[in-house]
């Protein structure tokens, strides 16, 4: 049986972002000295995250994921669309690898410390990976179904198939599908350690990186994005469309990655999505500042543009960081480009020229293998 | 327009306290003997003497494989039996045609604690590794079933707390009815680890004495471990390859109440919408469900909240309704899954699990419960899961050649 079409309206987009550059700050003096850098939000970015009168603590990915999802509601009021509404019609789909492992670190970390009589109960009920989605539906009142979809680089893409379904199967009238990882202490240190993360604090520069020498890596970052998605055809003016989503997963651990392979990847979702690279405005790469990751894309990016010459190439993370669901804040960009036709100030261009885009193709691919293909059109 | 293929369940393999195989649980459930036992996993001083749903034995003896956390064991053990169970082999599939999607909460949780045992307590900073945390992340069991069975088409996490597993089996019906995959391997898993065990008990929910699903004098729930993975197909696909098939997957409803963090909703109306919309997606009435293995916990709000959603979809002539939690506690991601698998085989064997340890019912629960393994005749029968958050699941199994559904 050949796959239905997975496609949907893009109603609103909001997202919260980090600082554009990376900040320092010490690194935890039992593992390491001197500084590390990360993207992190900017103070009034945090502030502006504040909810008044909240009266329940949250952790941070809770805080980052509603500020997205108010941002995109807000979106929906200005162009004069009714929001999605409280209730059983509203599905929430999040992707999220980590959620709140803050609060599941600090959980563990006091029974550890301080013994099992510390064990502090909201921290435990924050640490279920749902707690973000779930604290969406309260803030929100969305009844619909409720999903957390927690696979490292394939979270994010997920949602965003889970929350089209739902839509196509006529179970949900607005989908609200949110990208959103927090930067946590503990995956610094872990990233630290396996040599991911450089220690150089200037800003990434996926793919023309001169400054970021083999074993210098990528840096942290965290943020948030949300999308409400309507059924195709339902909505007078949508932002955009979600016109295709792809996401899988290596067949073996540590896999080695091969640029060809990646581009008969690509060749086929494209195929599959009926859509001709050459009718891309841009080509969005998730490129990260890691060397062996960049290398790969480099000459996924060469392959493309001799497929497509003149094709549009760019990239995105030098302005996010690295952290699974980043494709979320690409996608945002690629949203942006589409509704506005014009080229995001976030996205750098590395070949080509992008003109009045129509149509954004986003590629993704992780040290773990997992890749994706995600089609943005007008 | 085009009727969407029916999903059939055409193998199934499972661990929990009450066996490593399909098998020993059913005996475990017919002879009425219940899995909860000492912890002996790990020391705790607080929770030492909670009966818990432990796995003994080796799991990686089991799985087979050389590294990775108990719930991969554990989910890689399950998605083994249910491969055989189902007859399949490499070439019934393309690769990409093969799916996988895995509810799990805590995956390797004990890495993660070991590590930052080493970081704080053993001031031996400079002996961990970040290699340690290589196989901690709730992904890591999808991921090796996928590799082990070449399952190279759509793969996913679901994590929706102790509704995971139901929730993991809805997407393996959408990814079927959407012609994404023609085999899904669907299911859940979680095993025990400190965080768990003292987070419900932080919050007071753990029984000392072992949960007795809507007994009068419950006194919470016990935390068990385990995987279970059912085979799912289109129709079409199974009875193409000469599949048996065990049941139909034939509804599914899954809600959130958007009412509290960690407690039900009084009511139990998410619950009971997301049973409706199950019935609805099998074009079925209330009154063709035969059994209901309930999610059952034990604990003060869940029982009553869950009997009243029942009640009030099915109003005076419930179906027969048990919880076996007391057979192997309350698994978690996988309870969806297990408790599925346990409805399915009560459709093979046309018979209902009791419901272990309940001694008085709780004069507010007004269900028709079942205390001792019964023979009857089953058709339909339906898995309930409800988890933090307000997220409900519902997942409906007919016996084959039972249904007669609206296409």
């Amino acid at each position: 049986m050949k796959p239905v079409a997975c496609t949907a309206d893009i109603v609103a987009a909001g997202a919260v972002r980090p600082g554009p550059t990376p900040v320092t700050r010490p690194a935890p003096a039992a593992v390491a000295q001197g500084d590390w850098a990360a993207y992190r939000l900017e103070t009034a970015t945090e502030q502006a995250l504040a909810i008044p009168g909240r009266i329940k603590r949250m952790g941070r990915g809770q805080e980052l994921a509603i500020g997205a999802v108010q941002r995109a509601l807000d979106g929906c009021t200005a162009q004069g669309i009714e929001p999605p509404v409280r209730g059983a019609s509203t599905a929430v789909s999040v992707g999220t690898a980590w959620a709140e492992e803050g609060d599941e670190i600090t959980f563990l970390e006091n029974l550890i410390k301080f013994g099992e009589k510390a064990a502090k109960p909201a921290f435990f009920v924050n640490s279920v990976k749902n707690a973000l989605a779930s604290q969406l539906a309260l803030t929100f009142g969305f009844q619909g179904e409720n999903q957390t979809f927690a696979h490292d680089a394939l979270s994010f893409e997920s949602a965003l198939w889970q929350g089209a379904h739902l839509l196509r199967a006529g179970r949900a009238r607005h989908a609200v599908v949110c990208g959103v990882e927090a930067l946590v202490a503990f995956q610094e240190i872990h990233g630290h350690l396996l040599g991911w993360y450089g220690t150089d604090s200037s800003p990434l520069a996926p793919l023309v990186g001169t400054k970021r020498a083999a074993g210098q890596g990528t840096l942290p970052g965290e943020g948030a994005a949300a999308f409400v998605l309507a059924a195709p055809g339902t909505v007078a003016s949508p932002l955009a469309r979600l016109s295709f989503v792809r996401a899988r997963g290596p067949l073996r651990r540590e896999p080695s990655l091969a640029a060809g392979q990646e581009l008969a990847f690509i060749d086929r979702a494209l195929d599959d999505a009926g859509t001709r690279l050459a009718d891309a405005g841009l080509v969005l790469l998730g490129a990260n500042g890691d060397p062996g990751l960049d290398a790969i894309y480099a000459e996924v990016a060469r392959g493309l543009t001799a497929r497509a010459p003149g094709v549009a190439v760019g990239v995105y993370r030098h302005r996010t960081g690295d952290f699974a669901t980043a494709s979320a804040l690409g996608f945002e960009s690629a949203v942006r480009a589409v509704a506005h036709r014009t080229l995001p100030g976030e996205v750098r261009i590395l070949t080509g020229a992008a003109g009045a885009i129509e149509r954004v193709v986003l590629y993704h691919l992780s040290s773990a293998g997992y890749h994706s293909v995600m089609i943005v059109s007008a | 327009m085009t009727a969407r293929p029916r999903v059939v369940v055409t193998g199934m393999g499972m661990v929990s306290a009450a066996g490593w195989t399909l098998d020993e649980t059913w005996e475990a459930i017919a002879q009425g003997r219940e899995g909860l036992r000492a912890l002996s996993l790990f020391e705790s001083q607080r929770c030492g003497k909670l009966p818990v749903g432990e796995v003994t034995g080796d799991p990686a003896r089991r799985s087979g494989l050389a590294s990775g956390s108990r719930s991969d064991h554990f989910a890689v053990w399950a998605a083994r039996q249910a491969y055989a169970d189902a007859g399949l082999d490499p070439g019934c599939f393309a690769a990409d045609r093969g799916a996988v999607v895995l509810g799990a909460l805590t995956g390797g949780m004990v890495f993660t604690e070991e590590f930052l045992t080493r970081l704080h307590l053993d001031q031996l900073a400079d002996r961990v590794d970040g290699k340690d945390l290589a196989d901690r992340a709730c992904c890591n069991s999808a991921d090796r079933i996928a590799e082990l069975f070449g399952l190279g088409g759509f793969r996913t996490t679901v994590s929706n707390a102790c509704a995971s597993g139901g929730a993991a089996l809805g997407l393996g019906c959408d990814l079927i009815e959407a012609g994404e995959a023609d085999v899904v391997m669907a299911g859940g898993v979680d095993s025990l680890n400190r965080v768990v065990l003292n987070g419900f008990n932080s919050l007071m929910l753990v029984s000392p004495d072992g949960c007795r699903p809507f007994d009068a004098e419950r006194k919470g729930m016990s935390v068990g471990e385990g995987a279970g993975v059912l085979i799912l197909e289109s129709e079409d696909h199974a009875r193409g390859r000469g599949a048996r098939v065990s049941a139909w997957l034939a509804g599914r409803g899954n809600t959130c109440d958007a009412h509290h963090v960690s407690a039900p909703q009084p009511e139990g109306k998410g619950l009971r919408e997301a049973m409706r919309l199950a019935l609805e997606g099998a074009g079925l009435l209330p009154g063709a469900v035969d059994y209901i293995n309930a999610h059952g916990t034990g604990t003060a709000d869940n029982d009553p909240v869950e009997a009243r959603a029942i009640c009030s979809l099915f109003g005076d002539r419930p179906p027969a309704v048990s919880s076996t939690k007391r057979f192997f506690g309350h698994t978690l991601a996988a309870a969806g899954a297990i408790e599925a698998i346990i409805t399915v085989l009560a459709l093979e064997h046309q018979a209902i699990p009791p419901n272990l340890g309940l001694r008085t019912m709780d004069p507010k629960v007004s269900l028709s419960l079942v205390t001792e393994y019964r023979v009857a005749k089953l058709d339909v029968a339906m898995s309930t899961s409800l988890g933090f958050g307000g997220n409900n699941s519902a997942v409906l199994f007919c016996r084959p050649g039972t249904w007669q559904a609206t296409p």
